[in-house]
């Protein structure tokens, strides 16, 4: 369990490093398990958290020198040191297998998804070729051949009808689904079966639908990233289907409460990280899981000035206010319930405008009955 | 004092305008200390109920209540709320009236510039008329004065007027304002200042 931190400083239009630091604070299981405040299973604790180098220092940084230092896992292990000012890029991306630790964390970090899901990639055709270890990229390029490998590794049909099921529950009338080879040019293509018997492939597919299963293939990758960040997963669906694509979210993230720990075929540590701006989504989700940003003013005693960052409010009464992770130095204060239960409402009267004829909102019927809904 | 937190409780939601003014005046005095600022929302008609609410829902270091003081005098406004502040404070919040007189919007005819800007036309050409800042606190129209100053200074055909937001206004003036330092002069704002001031003393001895 390893602490990254990294300071830059932009100076004079120029990026810098002001601080590098990749530490384990904790050296062993209870004491990881201890600081880790979200609720867990002691199946998937002990599954996660045993284990690591002897050491516990990996990159550091010294000011007084302006250097950053890159160390083995072992005490006595060789050190790399890079003088502050020439560094180009930080001192992790640099790490090579010799020093296994920082190694590791870079390899993980790299696996970390930012998925920018294009349409017009997601309904192209893959190339056969590409089957062989194809992942779905950040824009969901090769949809389709990593439908296929994953079908292939897995029980074929179970794979598919999961697809189906999944998919079932945002649009109706689904018969099947299939990543077909087209023997002619070698092309892979994923088809959507209708009960009706229209067969519709990837490139007359909807948005949303498309979205929805990148989604869902990605629960069944275990060889996908394990962190996945999606901007507004609300964009396109249907407010009533909003619930259907944050389960499918969920089912990405691995339930750390989960007494059932298979190592070999899960990803333990896969998280997903969302923005929004939709109300319908933050009511669904867990309370600790919503983290609000907002602009706040602070006062820099060094260089006399106020000036403003964001800062990340969570809810009162969840795990998050109720612990104070000790590298923050700053308290962190809850989300005060009045904006929280403002924006949930979503209305906004300031900016309201009178129109010459009655809003949906202001019709009788509505006004009187919309309680009972 | 570290920082500070306030919550603004008004009449109106344009009344939000006056936290441009409430955030030049704390700058102003104390420029070392931050400050988290908050509008409540509330729809209780009330105000012991919106007082009562505003610090249930939005806690804070110091809550204002903003009442304009329309007919009435300020002293009577100011026991209004006070009155209602005795029996909804909760824990050791302060709570400092904002009471302009006549209304919000007098507080906002102090720059042509700014009306300008709201009126979407930054080089209009028209002369903008403000009262006398000695005669603000007198003035009996201070509303339809600010909007008819913005549409004059629009200087637009009638039907090009939809570009401007009337609604939306008084913003748009409050954030063009750099200062708000003319103010000063006016008795209303001076009590409010004075209030304040003593206020943040008090929370910064503790």
């Amino acid at each position: 369990m390893v602490t990254y931190i990294l300071v830059l400083k932009y100076v004079d239009e120029d990026v810098f490093i002001e601080k590098e630091e990749l530490i384990s604070q904790y050296s062993n299981f209870p004491d990881r398990k201890k600081n880790l405040f979200f609720e867990k299973s002691s199946q998937w604790a002990n599954a996660v958290l045993k284990g690591g180098a002897s050491t516990n220092k990996f990159i550091s940084t010294d000011k007084e020198k302006q250097t950053i230092n890159l160390y083995q896992d072992k005490r006595g292990g060789r050190q790399y040191t890079y003088p502050m000012k020439k560094l180009r890029r930080t001192v992790l991306s640099s790490a090579t297998a010799e020093y296994p630790t920082a190694y590791v964390v870079k390899k993980e970090m790299m696996s970390w998804m930012i998925l920018q899901l294009e349409v017009s990639d997601m309904r192209k055709s893959d190339d056969f070729e590409t089957r062989h270890n194809a992942t779905l990229s950040e824009t969901g390029k090769y949809l389709a051949a990593t439908a296929y490998r994953l079908a292939l590794e897995n029980d074929n049909d179970k794979f598919y009808q999961t697809l189906v099921n999944k998919l079932s529950a945002l649009v109706d009338n689904i018969k099947s689904i299939e990543v077909e080879k087209d023997d002619k040019r070698s092309f892979l293509t994923l088809f959507l079966k209708f009960r009706d018997g229209m067969e519709l492939p990837a490139r007359y597919l909807s948005d949303g639908t498309l979205r929805f299963l990148a989604l869902a293939v990605l629960v069944q990758d275990n060889k996908s990233g394990n962190l996945i960040c999606l901007e507004e997963p609300e964009n396109g669906i249907h407010p009533a289907k909003i619930i259907t694509v944050i389960n499918l979210l969920r089912d990405i993230a691995f339930d750390t409460k989960s007494k059932e720990i298979d190592l070999l075929n899960e990803n333990l540590l896969r998280q997903v990280i969302i923005n929004t701006h939709s109300p319908l989504v933050v009511r669904e989700v867990p309370e600790s899981n919503v983290l609000v940003a907002e602009i706040k003013e602070y006062f820099d005693e060094k260089y006399d000035t106020k000036y403003k960052a964001a800062i990340f409010r969570p809810l009162n009464n969840t795990w998050r206010t109720n612990c104070i992770p000790e590298f923050y130095d700053y308290k962190v204060r809850a989300l005060n319930l009045g904006t929280l239960l403002a924006y949930l409402k979503g209305e906004n009267e300031e900016n309201e405008v009178k129109t010459k004829e009655k809003k949906v909102k202001e019709r009788q019927d509505v006004k009187e009955n919309l309680k009972l809904f | 004092m570290n920082e500070l937190t306030y919550t603004l409780l008004a009449d109106g939601t344009s009344d939000r305008a006056l936290m441009h003014i409430i955030n030049w005046l704390l700058n102003d005095l104390f420029p070392k200390m931050p400050i988290t600022s908050r509008f409540a929302t509330l729809l209780n008609r009330k105000l012991d109920e919106r007082i009562e609410n505003a610090i249930k829902f939005y806690p804070c270091d110091v809550l204002f209540v903003h009442r304009d003081a329309e007919n009435e005098s300020y002293e009577k406004r100011k026991n209004e709320i006070e009155r209602f502040w005795k029996d909804a404070k909760m824990n050791n919040e302060r709570m400092i009236p904002i009471i302009p007189i006549r209304i919000t919007e007098t507080w906002f005819l102090i720059n042509e510039q700014a009306i300008k800007l709201a009126s979407g036309n930054p080089n209009s050409k028209i002369k903008i008329n403000l009262p006398k800042i000695s005669e603000l606190e007198k003035f009996k129209t201070p509303k339809e004065t600010l909007f008819n100053l913005i549409r004059e200074a629009n200087d637009s055909k009638k039907r090009n007027m939809k570009n401007l937001d009337l609604n939306n206004c008084r913003q748009r003036v409050a954030e063009n304002i750099e200062s708000f330092a003319l103010l000063r002069e006016l008795s209303s704002f001076q009590k409010f200042e004075h209030l304040l001031q003593n206020t943040v003393f008090e929370l910064s001895k503790k």
